[in-house]
């Protein structure tokens, strides 16, 4: 034959071919690591440099990511249901005694509006803190071990910036942290880096909800001395100017290790679609701007 | 890739199509993150099953910048550092190109096997990455899940695997 063999019947000039093509691969993958490495060192140094590649790659790849996530959605979507389907009584039962609640509250809410609206308008009171929404869908949710944050449909192009606060249909679940021209990134409250200035509803105690990443939210920067039951109602303090006073939050609740967490009223896993809402709160104000906007309909 | 794979391996585009397909459905699979009862944000990173079959089996189908292009999609999906999967797929690639020759001799509970050290080795080092990188100390409970998820699930994806690659070399017909 004249060619000599060694292992996996491949001859040795075979077997040098591959080895120089194997050192080809490895002068490649060096390209690769160095640029990887550059891209994690350039994120731990600059965290914005980042963030405005991420915004602008999603920005222009809306499309892929729309066609790539809506069959895993769509998948989602249908075992939720056939959940549901299993639980159906039950909601229907809950809901039925909710909607009797909701109705009474509607009617003491509908009086308590016409009487604030006279007694503004008896003191001749400026409302200069208008809340104005804006809907957007939901395109991606990155819950992991690591982050917790949302993408939305909604960016620079819709006149949003940073700091929003953001609602599903069940209350507050985050704000926006990062806008780019088409998509912003929302900061849910489970995230270990949100925080956000809290009171407890009818005590004067203000807290800090702080995120985990690890279940719900807890109660942080509590006095020592304080009035804080389980099951009471957490509402935004209006702090640090990113929400007003009186937002709804959540309820408290002990945890094994004694600690007060906060069950949110939102869910952001259900939500399809979120509103950012720009309650016009300059920074560092307080103002009660949330009592003084006028009701939804509810049908 | 070897010059070998390249000539004699490399199968054409339109047979290697059910191959990309899978590779890209299991990539997006990836991207989600699971929830248990007790445990909540378990995220499996399912596509280290088909990046160690191609490149044990099959190296064209999973080049270097396809891999490269994965690990920074997740990073983009999930919202996490960028480049971290992206270095890490491209170092494990590495590696099993190193010793792919090693394993392909050896017996299927043998691949199992390394397929299981891999796994483990890869989350541990994504968890102690992300805690330093981010200078936090995250809980290791959703990282051996997601291990524990990804020994159990190498065996549907690889059946579904073998499938693709007996209809790409033409074994189905």
């Amino acid at each position: 034959m004249g060619k000599s063999s060694i292992g996996l019947g491949l001859t040795t000039r075979e077997m040098s071919i591959s080895t120089c093509q194997d050192r080809k691969v490895g002068k490649t993958a060096s390209v690769f690591l160095a640029l990887s490495v550059s891209l994690l060192i350039t994120n731990i140094i600059s965290t914005d440099f980042s963030n405005k590649t991420k915004h602008f790659i999603s920005d222009y790849t809306l499309g892929i990511s729309d066609a790539l996530t809506t069959p895993v959605n769509a998948l989602s979507d249908k075992i939720a249901r056939v959940k549901t389907m299993w639980e159906i009584q039950e909601t229907h039962d809950m809901l039925s005694q909710e909607n009797e609640r909701l109705m009474q509250w509607y009617q003491t809410a509908n009086r308590l509006d016409a009487e604030n609206k006279a007694l503004r308008e008896l003191l001749k009171m400026k409302d200069d803190n208008a809340v104005s929404y804006r809907a957007g869908q939901v395109i991606d949710d990155t819950k992991t071990q690591y982050s917790h944050t949302i993408l939305v449909r909604l960016g620079e192009n819709d006149g949003l910036e940073k700091g929003r606060g953001v609602l599903s249909h069940e209350g507050l679940i985050g704000r926006v942290i990062e806008t780019g021209r088409e998509t912003s990134r929302v900061l849910l409250l489970s995230d270990v880096n949100s925080r956000i200035p809290v009171t407890i509803d009818g005590l004067s105690d203000r807290a800090i909800l702080a995120g985990t990443n690890n279940g719900d939210p807890i109660l942080d920067h509590l006095p020592e001395t304080n009035g804080v039951k389980p099951g009471q109602k957490i509402i935004t303090s209006g702090h640090g100017g990113i929400f007003p006073y009186g937002v709804p939050v959540g309820e408290t609740y002990l945890t094994d290790n004694n600690q007060i967490a906060v069950r949110p009223y939102a869910t952001p896993e259900r939500a399809s679609y979120v509103q950012v809402v720009d309650y016009g709160v300059p920074a560092g104000s307080t103002s009660r701007s949330v009592a003084s906007s006028s009701l939804p309909t509810l049908r | 890739m070897s010059l070998l794979d390249l000539k004699d391996n490399k199968p054409s585009k339109v047979k290697a199509f059910p191959a990309y397909i899978i590779n890209i459905v299991i990539l997006v699979l990836s991207m989600r993150s699971l929830d248990f009862l007790a445990i909540e944000n378990v995220h499996s990173i399912f596509f280290l099953t088909p990046l160690f079959y191609w490149i044990i089996h099959k190296p064209a189908i999973t080049p270097l910048w396809f891999i490269f292009l994965s690990g920074l999609a997740i990073d983009f999906a999930i919202d996490g550092l960028l480049g971290l999967h992206a270095f890490l797929f491209v170092t494990l690639t590495m590696i099993l190109f190193k010793i792919r020759r090693i394993i392909l001799s050896q017996p299927a509970l043998y691949h199992y096997l390394m397929f299981a050290i891999i796994v483990c080795g890869f989350e541990i080092i994504r968890w102690c990455m992300a805690s330093l990188l981010t200078w936090e100390l995250w809980s290791l409970w959703p990282s051996l899940l997601a291990i524990v998820i990804n020994i159990v699930a190498y065996g549907p994806i690889l059946l579904v695997l073998k499938g693709v690659h007996r209809v790409m070399s033409g074994y189905g017909r």
